[in-house]
């Protein structure tokens, strides 16, 4: 009934009945709050738009195979890599889960990217591994290994004396194809995100994002936020980094490309290279053509840009509205930004002009040494140093857990609840990680009930 | 078939006689037909892996031909199920079998050998899987898409027709390769098929069980659950599989990429008859449950059965095999046409949907 009711208000009033934070989306936002609520087209999409996502999805889903095949679309796979499908690691579109209970083997969802310091500092990627960890392999290739989890307890207490404990993964790799990993070799883990909402993003206005960048921290409130700067392929050119976790991507199409890639050792004309080192002999014999047409990867662009966001659950309830204002008071909308209003560029009219509800400032900022893949900066992609994350947009959060039946977050899924992921916030979010330890009990549950009204 | 059909019609006119439709009418017959389809399908699985045995005990050109009948028999009632689908019911929980009873397409390098790679697959790698049993099998299978599709309908498929590389036949692959002695590995190519056969009847068996009447299972929860909610998984698994699944991911992809591995079952060339049992999984709901006499609408439930009869005989009549029609100019036009039919009965059922005030978001 209250579904009826809320399809009722959705059609009779307008456009404007949207801009509420109740739909993140705007008028795309799905009201599917299943187990599928990460899957939906932009709410409304018909027709052929609705059929080449429908194609996009297929190879998103789709495993891709060995080269020979008699399915040339879905072939060329590896010749090493991490998974076999997008969705593997992104099941049902939602999070990966990252990291076992206790200490054990990592779970597929959970990449790590390599990196080699050399005598100035400059990072290159590792001369045997290559810029990322590949496990899996086809027949006839060796995979480059496993990794390890083993936990650290971390405790730590309240401000109202109730304790709490984190648990910090320490990685190991082990059966290693291609010899040791060696010294000055940084290994950044990097767990595979929900898709919804990203074609909003993407649709965001440059100059929105630059406005909220304060890299020298001119204002002096203890927040910076950087722009990364990468080198699109598209463009040629530099241009503003927007996804993945360090906003390496300045595109849908590239990022996906790249994941394609990096991630399944699938080809493009982007990305005509696969991830073999000078030592990984079979790999390189085995390596495969052109493995993805511009068609599909299109197509597959087009899915990925069309996904919604669900509609918030109980946001008007006394402890979620306090729960907001909580959020606002103690500073976490500094770089969780609520909102933006998108672009008018897409060609996709229900992505235009949308008051949106991301939660993110699209921006790089320090998050201390805990979350660091070094304690020491170096550059590590692009302008984003290994001291740096870009702000994850916090829509869709409270849904991980039905879609995906885990509550890990943050980048490694070290988080086990959302509450320790405040808690792991360090460097530019170490004061309001401070002042959430000194709120109430009764504060703190209410904020956390507001992130997972969202 | 001709049995089936007048069966399901049968039923169909048993629930349009009872006097008055409720939605607990609607929910209990619709949990009948579900155990009546799935147990069909383990009824003809077991008559699959009898043939099964028989072959490769006794490889042929007949035995083989039988076994492949068999198989093509069990996709029927199968096929039919796949509308049960799409709402995290027993079928796609998360420890739900559907990856490993129907996922494709498969890495057929990853399962045996193929044109260009004569030493390919599990089959054929003694090395790294000594022993071929049920356990290897479903962990290869089952590691969230880690690892390729080892078990299941098109597994088993392609084991009996092999490749299809012909332009306007189904796979051929020679009994001999079940022959010991002349088939490289055809001892353990028997063990991968005979094991792959026995999983897919425990896969089903556990659907059985879990819609079986009167036990602690999901059917008991789902017919004592808010009668909403029922009603919008009963709705959904329609409009899902007409609007996105059907028309969409099975149907309008392939028509699309023009490949032929965007056919359901392209070992076999059985897409044609793949796409017919999932649209008449839809037309058995609508019967069995009789859902559209719960709203007072009786126009919209008069064009939806209209509808329906409309997409059946489309779909009867596109040109036969399915890889080939997708190709064919005079054939594509009907293709698209029966798509979009497809997506207009998703917005009618929307339309119910809304009107049953538990809206599907399509």
């Amino acid at each position: 009934m209250v579904r009826a009711l809320l399809l009722t208000f959705l059609c009779v009033f307008s456009l404007n009945t949207y801009s509420s934070d109740k739909f993140p989306a705007g008028a795309g936002t799905t009201l599917d709050l299943s187990v599928n609520a990460f899957s939906h087209p932009m709410s409304g999409t018909r027709g052929m738009l609705r059929r080449q996502f429908q194609v996009g999805n297929s190879f998103f889903k789709g495993a891709w195979v060995t080269s020979p095949s008699s399915t040339p679309l879905r072939d060329g796979l590896g010749p090493i890599f991490n998974a076999t499908s997008c969705t593997a690691c992104h099941l049902l579109d939602g999070r990966g889960r990252g990291l076992p209970d206790v200490d054990g083997k990592t779970d597929i969802s959970l990449l790590f990217r390599l990196k080699k310091i050399g005598a100035n500092g400059e990072t290159t990627p590792h001369s045997k591994y290559g810029d990322q960890f590949q496990p899996h392999s086809i027949e006839g290739v060796k995979g480059e290994g496993e990794v390890f989890a083993k936990f650290e307890t971390i405790k730590g207490k309240f401000a109202d004396g109730q304790a709490y404990e984190l648990k910090k993964p320490n990685y190991i790799f082990r059966k290693l194809a291609y010899g040791k990993l060696g010294n000055n070799t940084i290994v950044s883990p990097r767990v595979a995100p929900q898709m919804i909402g990203l074609g909003l993003l993407e649709n965001i206005n440059e100059e929105d994002i630059l406005a909220g960048a304060d890299p020298e921290d001119l204002d002096n409130d203890g927040i910076s936020g950087r722009a990364n700067y990468v080198f699109s392929i598209v463009e040629q050119r530099q241009t503003l980094g927007r996804f993945g976790w360090k906003a390496s991507r300045p595109n849908l199409l590239e990022q996906n490309a790249a994941a394609f890639n990096g991630d399944l050792g699938i080809t493009s004309s982007l990305f005509p290279t696969e991830e073999c080192s000078l030592v990984q002999i079979d790999c390189l014999e085995k390596q495969t053509q052109q493995d993805i047409s511009n068609e599909l990867l299109d197509k597959v662009t087009l899915y990925t840009q069309l996904i919604s966001v669900p509609v918030r659950r109980d946001f008007n309830s006394p402890s979620v509205l306090n729960g907001k204002k909580v959020f606002h008071q103690i500073n976490c909308q500094a770089c969780h930004r609520p909102e933006f209003t998108t672009g008018t560029n897409s060609k996709f009219e229900v992505l235009n002009n949308q008051k949106i509800y991301p939660y993110t400032d699209m921006l790089l900022h320090d998050m201390g040494d805990e979350l660091a893949d070094d304690t020491r900066s170096y550059q590590f992609e692009a302008k984003a140093t290994t001291r740096e994350w870009r702000t994850p947009p916090l829509w869709g959060l409270g849904l991980v857990k039905t879609v995906n039946g885990h509550t890990r977050y943050l980048h490694d899924g070290r988080a086990r609840n959302l509450q320790e992921a405040i808690l792991w916030h360090g460097g530019e979010a170490k004061q309001a990680k401070n002042n959430f330890i000194k709120l109430t009990k009764k504060d703190r549950n209410d904020l956390i009930k507001f992130l997972r009204s969202l | 078939m001709l049995k089936r059909s007048i069966l399901l019609i049968s039923l169909g006119l048993g629930m349009n006689a009872t006097a008055a439709t409720t939605a607990q009418s609607v929910i209990e017959a619709y949990s009948n037909l579900v155990y009546k389809t799935y147990s069909e399908s383990l009824d003809k699985a077991i008559v699959l892996q009898e043939d099964v045995e028989f072959f490769i005990s006794n490889p042929g050109v007949m035995t083989l031909e039988m076994a492949r009948e068999s198989w093509r028999q069990a996709r029927a009632p199968y096929g039919q199920s796949e509308v049960f689908r799409f709402y995290n019911g027993p079928i796609d929980s998360d420890e739900g079998p559907e990856g490993l009873l129907n996922a494709w397409p498969l890495d057929e390098a990853y399962i045996d050998y193929v044109e260009g790679a004569p030493n390919a697959g599990i089959v054929n790698n003694i090395a790294d899987y000594p022993v071929i049993n049920k356990e290897l099998l479903s962990s290869l299978n089952e590691l969230n898409g880690e690892k390729n599709v080892s078990t299941g309908y098109h597994a088993i498929e392609f084991l009996l027709w092999g490749q299809d590389l012909s332009i306007d036949g189904a796979g051929d692959r020679p009994h001999t390769d079940y022959v010991i002695g002349l088939g490289k590995n055809a001892q353990r190519r028997a063990v991968y098929l005979s094991t792959a056969t026995d999983l897919l009847i425990d896969h089903l068996q556990t659907l059985v069980d879990a819609w079986a009447p009167n036990k602690a299972n999901y059917r008991a929860e789902f017919v004592a659950k808010d009668q909403k909610e029922s009603l919008n998984n009963i709705l959904s698994g329609m409009i899902f599989m007409s609007g996105d699944e059907l028309s969409g991911e099975r149907m309008f992809v392939a028509w699309e990429t023009q490949g032929q591995e965007d056919e359901h079952s392209c070992f076999s060339d059985m897409t044609h008859m793949d796409i017919q049992w999932n649209f008449w999984g839809i037309a058995n709901v609508l019967k069995a449950t009789g859902i559209l006499a719960l709203t007072d609408n009786t126009v919209l439930a008069t064009t939806i059965d209209n509808r329906v009869a409309k997409i059946n005989k489309m779909l009867a009549g596109l040109p036969v095999p399915f890889d080939q029609a997708i190709l064919d100019e005079n054939a594509r036009p009907e293709i698209l046409a029966s798509i979009e039919e497809m997506e207009q009965l998703a917005i009618e059922l929307v339309e119910i949907s809304e009107e049953l005030e538990t809206p599907v978001q399509w």
